[in-house]
């Protein structure tokens, strides 16, 4: 059986597949995939000249022409939304892929005042030239395969070969070929395939859509895992301290960020803590805070017919409520919503007597401290913990608080990704990733634990 | 991972809720009051609430023979569980003995130490409109730098050492103090000499006043002082003054070198007078309110003799400060 007949017997119900003969010439293409302009311009006007060559590649204005091997080639190209031209003698694939994607927008979850106003889109192509613009080497390789069964998306791991750990390529590279699976649809899918320890809570990668942290990532000596069809990219290695990191960071002034850089580090640990510590002092060891304090926490206590910890997750639930419709419902419903929970938990609530202000307070001061963070899958994370604070607190006290902090702590520094610790630069300490993301100082070297070759330059 | 369940089973079925309390049936005791009558303790136990943001006052009484019986009645009568981790200041009448209370004070695990001890005639001070008792107390003593139970505290263990407690008058002022040897009520020493305890105490603020004629006198301040006791033969004792002179009717020119000198010269002999007084009644009465056995132990490396055998040699050396404001 020639290809021809390969093709239409594979694709018989399918409604976009277009097969033209034009002298004697098979043009087969998928017409969804395809752009009608460009089949116009590079095939079909040059069937009008008389006498047809042998190798029809030379009439071909493409810049994109691939001659096909196998049959299973031929499909791959049919479904990339190449043309393929079936001669006598020969047959070819040529590029002729519709521009099915949107145009370069400026990020939505990484916003920043200053740096680069571009983002990452659904399309591999555009987001390697959003890289390439920014490191112009030949040391800037990329290597793809294809992943999924059915989607047969294209995964692509970046990396700067010279400084990036290639055992550490080399191992996500095996990772990737070995998933086996009908589809994936995004990289949050990849994500799980790459790392399968789900124990911890805390992401095991960064997202991220900014070609400006990518490129800042690549030069670190990190590696990228891109993918077709996703606007986003996998920062591999990844350490909780990165996620305080914000790329905008490297264009303020150094004595400023550093206050910030305090001041998240700060609300990371805030936002786990406070309601577990408030519940602990409240019932367990109210000697801990000022007899002022504590006649005003009992006066807005009276008449509250819940315990203290069931006020607490009252709140707490309610608020995670609010969060999860804000974040699933429409943007233009969002603002409606949040004044109806906003009034609802805010005023209501208290004058009904079911929860006093200062819970409000607390949960309020929890929620504010753990949306500094872009990333949502920390912000779950600190959630999950939040409420083991608040379990051993409710049950021990202070006691409860320091034995969650151990917990935390001997999670944190126990977890491994690719053999790296998380809880890096604190521990193991590393003075050159200190000065990189907890502290914000003059650093001309790269860390030991992410690259070989490690001088950066004089600056 | 079953480890790990079977440590929080343990956790959560061993240890309980030790020591849960919810804050509304709480009360925050602010003072309580030890009295002694007829055979019996009374207690009477000062709550503070807060209402629509004002401190409000709620007494507890019980009485018993033992304190502990006695603090039980009053616990009955509040029917709430009872904080003494802010507790402001214990008052104690004459008739209490001391000791047992102090003793009891400090075995107890669940109160701070930082509060102030009292002494007052009655319950009748609970009579004074105040919102928080307790608290006004600890802010008269803290302003007159009095000691807190946990200074106090060092009298119970140390035999050679003893104390001297602030009394509260009716109408909440403090102007005499108690000295006690051996947990034993000694003479009140009264304003004047409370003054000069203050001084030999090391806490500045006290006023002295000085006679320069008959009918004419002048007053100083106390901005500043150093009081150190040494022992060679007899126990000498330097006080140094940095002073400010408050009130002056005398005749002589304060803005000439002079004047000042003799301003100094008189507060120094009316200062030495009155330390002498106080050390004499401090002295008969055996209460060794500034560890001066202790200092003499360090020399003699023995108490065969204690402080009040030997003499005082006293020696004053008042200094008038800003003097370009005086006229």
């Amino acid at each position: 059986m020639n290809y021809l007949e390969k093709v239409k017997d594979d694709y018989q119900s399918m409604s976009d597949l277009v097969i033209k003969n034009v002298k004697k010439i098979n043009i087969i293409y998928l017409e969804s995939l395809s752009d009608q302009d460009k089949i116009n311009d590079y095939i079909l006007k040059f069937t009008n000249i008389h006498h047809i060559p042998k190798d029809i590649t030379k009439l071909i204005p493409s810049p994109n022409v691939k001659e096909i091997q196998k049959y299973e080639d031929l499909k791959l190209f049919l479904e990339q939304g190449f043309t393929i031209i079936l001669n006598k003698s020969q047959s070819i694939a040529i590029e002729t892929k519709s521009n099915l994607t949107r145009a370069i927008e400026s990020p939505n979850t990484e916003p920043t005042l200053y740096g680069a106003k571009e983002s990452l889109n659904e399309n591999f192509q555009t987001n390697l030239g959003l890289i390439k613009r920014r490191i112009k080497s030949p040391h800037l390789k990329n290597t793809s395969s294809i992943v999924g069964r059915f989607s047969k998306t294209m995964v692509s791991v970046l990396y700067i070969d010279n400084v990036a750990d290639l055992d550490l390529v080399e191992k996500i590279k095996t990772r990737i070929d070995h998933i086996d699976i009908d589809g994936i649809n995004d990289i949050g899918e990849l994500k799980q395939f790459l790392c399968h320890d789900n124990k911890n809570v805390f992401p095991a990668f960064r997202i991220t859509e900014r070609p400006d942290m990518i490129s800042k990532s690549l030069l670190e000596g990190k590696i990228i895992v891109m993918m077709d069809t996703s606007p986003y990219a996998l920062i591999v290695p990844t350490f909780l301290a990165d996620f305080i990191n914000p790329v905008s960071d490297d264009y303020g002034k150094n004595i400023n960020i550093n206050f910030l850089k305090i001041l998240r580090f700060f609300c990371f640990f805030l936002s786990i803590i406070i309601p577990g510590l408030y519940i602990a002092i409240i019932t367990f060891n109210q000697e801990t805070i000022p007899t002022n304090l504590l006649l005003n926490f009992q006066m807005q206590r009276k008449g509250v017919p819940f315990p203290s910890i069931v006020e607490c997750l009252i709140t707490l639930i309610s608020c995670e409520i609010l969060r999860e419709s804000d974040i699933r419902f429409p943007s233009k419903y969002g603002s409606a919503i949040s004044i109806l929970g906003g009034l609802v938990l805010g005023e209501a609530a208290v004058s009904a007597g079911i929860v006093s202000p200062i819970m409000i307070i607390i949960v309020a001061l929890t929620f504010i401290s753990s949306l500094i963070f872009t990333d949502l899958e920390i912000m779950n994370g600190i959630r999950y913990w939040r409420f083991f604070f608040l379990l051993l607190s409710c049950f021990f006290g202070l006691f409860g608080t320091g034995l969650a902090f151990v917990f935390l702590l001997t999670n944190l520094c126990s977890y491994e990704i690719y053999d790296k610790p998380y809880f890096f630069p604190i521990a193991p300490f590393d003075k050159n990733y200190l000065k990189d993301t907890l502290f914000k100082m003059h650093n001309n070297k790269r860390s030991k634990l992410l690259s070989k070759n490690r001088y950066r330059g004089d600056a | 991972m079953k480890k790990l369940f079977l440590a929080v089973l343990i956790l959560f079925t061993l240890t309980g809720c030790f020591n849960y309390h919810e804050l509304e049936n709480f009360g925050i005791t602010s003072s309580i009051l030890f009295d002694y009558e007829g055979d019996e303790y009374k207690i009477t136990i000062e709550i503070v609430e807060k209402e629509e943001e004002e401190d409000k006052q709620v007494l507890y009484e019980g009485s018993g023979k033992t304190i502990s019986d006695a603090l039980q009645k009053a616990l009955l009568s509040a029917g709430k569980k009872l904080s003494y981790y802010h507790l402001n200041a214990v008052l104690l009448t004459e008739n209490v003995d001391i000791h047992e209370v102090l003793l009891y004070l400090i075995r107890n695990p669940q109160i701070n130490n930082s509060f102030y001890v009292v002494l007052t005639e009655s319950k009748e001070v609970y009579d004074n409109e105040e919102d928080d008792l307790g608290k006004t107390v600890s802010e008269i003593l803290k302003a007159t730098k009095s000691y807190s139970f946990f200074d106090i505290a060092e009298v119970l263990f140390d035999d050679k050492l003893d104390m001297a407690l602030p009394y509260l008058s009716k109408e909440l002022r403090i102007d005499s103090v108690v000295p006690y040897h051996q947990f034993k009520q000694l003479e009140k020493l009264n304003f004047e000499e409370t003054e000069i305890y203050k001084m030999l105490a090391n806490v500045n603020g006290s006023n002295v006043d000085t006679k320069c004629s008959k009918d004419k006198n002048f007053t100083v301040n106390v901005n500043s002082v150093s009081t150190s006791f040494k022992f060679e033969d007899k126990i000498k004792t330097k006080v140094k003054l940095e002073v400010s002179i408050a009130e002056f009717t005398c005749d002589f020119d304060l803005r000439e070198p002079k004047g000042i000198d003799k301003v100094e010269s008189l507060a120094n002999k009316q200062i030495k007078k009155e330390i002498e007084e106080v050390l004499k009644k401090i002295k008969d009465g055996k209460a060794d309110l500034f560890g001066l056995n202790q200092i003499i132990y360090n020399k003699r490396h023995t108490l065969d003799k204690s402080f009040y055998d030997y003499d005082f040699e006293v020696e004053v050396e008042t200094h008038i400060n800003k003097k370009g404001l005086i006229y």
